[in-house]
């Protein structure tokens, strides 16, 4: 079974995509803070990183900048509320994301994002 | 206050309020998201055809309704600091039209986009989908219910030419005053 990481400061949202995530057959961690999913990136055997962008600490761009000098090959979904942070998005795009997600996405465009990113 | 003193105003207060509108609507996609996913988790767990289900899929359609608005907004919103790249004016045409008529609170005119040819120009995609926004608006502005208001986009010569129109009796001055034209490119 892959195994996701989920990482959002936001718990409602966080809770969600857990739970879509679950249901579509993946064993899933998540975490609130990005430097704890750094911890787990480098401790756990995590196949996908589903992040959100705009959180306290790390954005989730640096946070992916951070994932591929540890773990080049580990693909990562970004979740983005969009609108603030074009030029973020265009980063995250430059440093290879796996793909972007706008919120508010539906559980078939979280899956088909998941999918898509892990090759299935 | 004179003229150009209320225009700087109006400006600035335009400026202002695309500000707030830029961060309502990322504080909107968090709460919108628990909405449409928490309902749509939801019915899965209830049996169809209940009363229950059937509420919680009107809540389910209702936020699909409000993140349709909301997602138009964020990719026009995104487009703002993109730069200039080949676009295809129909596409723009369509999507300007799309946008309107998710805002367009007079649900008696429709707004639409239509094609006589699909020329493509180099240009920065916000300004072109701001001025054929503002088209539209204008558009709306002379309307009267049972109208339509369209973007027709066809090529004159070495320029492509998106043009106001409309079908009906508020908009047949329409025609002929508002329109953008761009330089043609090789598509």
């Amino acid at each position: 079974m892959r195994r996701i990481l989920v990482v959002d400061d936001e718990q409602i949202v966080r809770d969600l995509t857990v739970q879509v995530l679950e249901r579509a057959g993946y064993d899933v961690l998540s975490v609130a803070c990005p430097k704890r999913a750094l911890e787990l990136v480098d401790t756990e055997d995590v196949d996908l990183v589903v992040s959100d962008v705009v959180m306290p600490g790390l954005s989730g761009v640096e946070l992916l900048d951070e994932i591929r000098e540890r773990r080049p090959g580990l693909p990562v979904v970004l979740m983005t509320g969009g609108s603030p942070e074009p030029e973020r998005t265009t980063r995250a795009l430059q440093l290879g994301a796996s793909g972007i997600v706008y919120k508010p996405f539906s559980h078939a465009e979280l899956c088909g994002a998941v999918e898509a990113a892990l090759g299935v | 206050m004179n003229d150009v003193a209320r225009r700087t105003t109006d400006d600035r207060h335009l400026e202002t309020l695309g500000r707030l509108t830029r961060g309502a609507l990322h504080e909107i996609a968090n709460p919108l998201l628990a909405l449409v996913g928490s309902a749509e988790l939801a019915l899965a767990e209830v049996e169809p055809g209940s009363k229950l289900h059937a509420r919680l899929d009107t809540v389910r359609a209702t936020g699909l309704e409000i993140a349709q608005i909301v997602r138009a907004l964020q990719a026009f919103v995104r487009k703002r600091n993109e730069p200039s790249r080949p676009l295809s004016l129909t596409e723009a045409a369509e999507e300007a039209a799309a946008l309107v008529g998710l805002v367009n609170s007079a649900p008696d005119i429709d707004v639409a986009a239509r094609t006589e040819a699909n020329p493509s120009v180099y240009e920065p995609p916000g300004a072109v989908a701001r001025a054929l926004v503002e088209l539209l608006l204008d558009g709306l502005a002379t309307a009267q219910g049972g109208d339509v208001v369209e973007l027709v986009v066809r090529e004159e010569g070495l320029d492509g030419v998106v043009a106001l129109a409309g079908v009906g009796d508020g908009v047949v001055a329409l025609a002929g005053v508002g329109e953008l034209r761009l330089p043609k490119v090789d598509a």
